[in-house]
């Protein structure tokens, strides 16, 4: 079997995206972020009934915490609103585009519906890169500059 | 002369294996490069990524400092060191898992206290591969880059190489 990378033939599922964690408009910053370090996230969606409304990401806490803010505060007041979403169907390069023209580290996947379906990571299409040249990526040598200093032999 | 493709020695023409690391210097053991983005992956070292400055702060900086710092430079992490020698990072994974919600009571604490330490590092003339693999296994989003001896010369993000990619395709499709 071969593989090779066809960033603008495979969709963004192949990519590891990992099952939305999701939080009421009404739930205050504290426990968001309560859930971020508990389901080991690095954003919530803020979800208004099925549909997203918003995302809070852990860059939105660290200005917080910068700034000393109050945690008390309802997410809907920080969150970004209607933040930029894939769809399931997109292809691999046109997430790359979008995370890279944004500087976005994640995207919701988001259905028809405006449901989420998923949460795309940076780390996710790296993974999809190791995965698709594993003959080179796993033949690497463990360091770049595995060397001997001195020749064996008589 | 010819370059080893692994490690970039010179060999002498018609040597089988690089003398330095002793791969294959013919690519048939290896899969050509399909396209323009496996070839860079492959081919071309972190140094194209033009490493950012690294941003390192002293371990004893207290962790609010630190905070408005990353805030204010708009970065994802500071690398913490010791003179020239990265001995941690503080990423906002850390400010997210160890800081949360206490912020203002850990404020005039030290940033050693909440940092990741003995980051992996990257030398500069590796090959974008190992950074990508390196950050893989460890999902880290960051890489410190270090010169020969250890030293400091800059940090890489995932994020610069997915900037490397999207201007690669681009140019491919050009």
């Amino acid at each position: 079997m071969t593989f090779q990378i066809n960033l603008h033939i495979e969709t963004v599922d192949h990519c590891h995206p990992i099952e939305p964690t999701c939080v009421d408009p009404s739930a205050t910053v504290a426990d968001a972020l309560q859930q971020m370090k508990q389901d080991n996230r690095g954003a919530v969606l803020v979800c208004r009934g099925d549909a997203v409304v918003g995302i809070l990401t852990e860059r939105d806490a660290l200005r917080m915490m910068a700034a000393g803010d109050d945690f008390g505060v309802a997410v809907e007041k920080v969150m970004t609103p209607d933040p930029v979403f894939l769809r399931a169907t997109d292809k691999v390069d046109t997430a790359i585009s979008m995370m890279v023209k944004g500087g976005y580290r994640r995207l919701p996947i988001v259905d028809e519906k405006g449901r989420p379906t998923g949460m795309l990571k940076l780390e996710g299409i790296l993974h999809y890169l190791v995965e698709h040249f594993p003959s080179m990526i796993y033949t690497l040598p463990p360091t770049p500059h595995h060397t001997t200093k001195n020749r064996e032999g008589a | 002369m010819t370059l080893c493709p692994n490690c970039n020695a010179e060999n002498i023409e018609g040597t089988d294996n690089c003398v330095d690391c002793g791969q294959p210097l013919d690519d048939t053991t290896l899969p050509p490069p399909k396209n323009e983005v496996e070839r860079t992956l492959l081919q071309d070292h972190i140094s194209v990524l033009a490493p950012n400055t690294p941003i390192a702060v002293d371990p004893t900086t207290p962790l609010g400092d630190v905070l408005r710092l990353m805030v204010n430079r708009n970065i994802g992490c500071v690398i913490v060191a010791e003179g020239q020698q990265p001995v941690g990072i503080f990423s906002e994974r850390d400010a997210l898992h160890k800081v949360n919600t206490e912020a203002k009571a850990y404020s005039d604490r030290p940033v050693s206290e909440f940092m990741t330490p003995k980051p992996e590092t990257e030398v500069a003339d590796a090959k974008i591969a190992f950074a990508v693999r390196r950050m893989d296994l460890g999902s880290y989003r960051h890489l410190p880059i270090v010169s020969e001896n250890g030293d400091l010369v800059g940090t890489i993000s995932a994020r610069d190489i997915l900037r490397h990619l999207t201007e690669t395709m681009a140019s491919e499709s050009s």
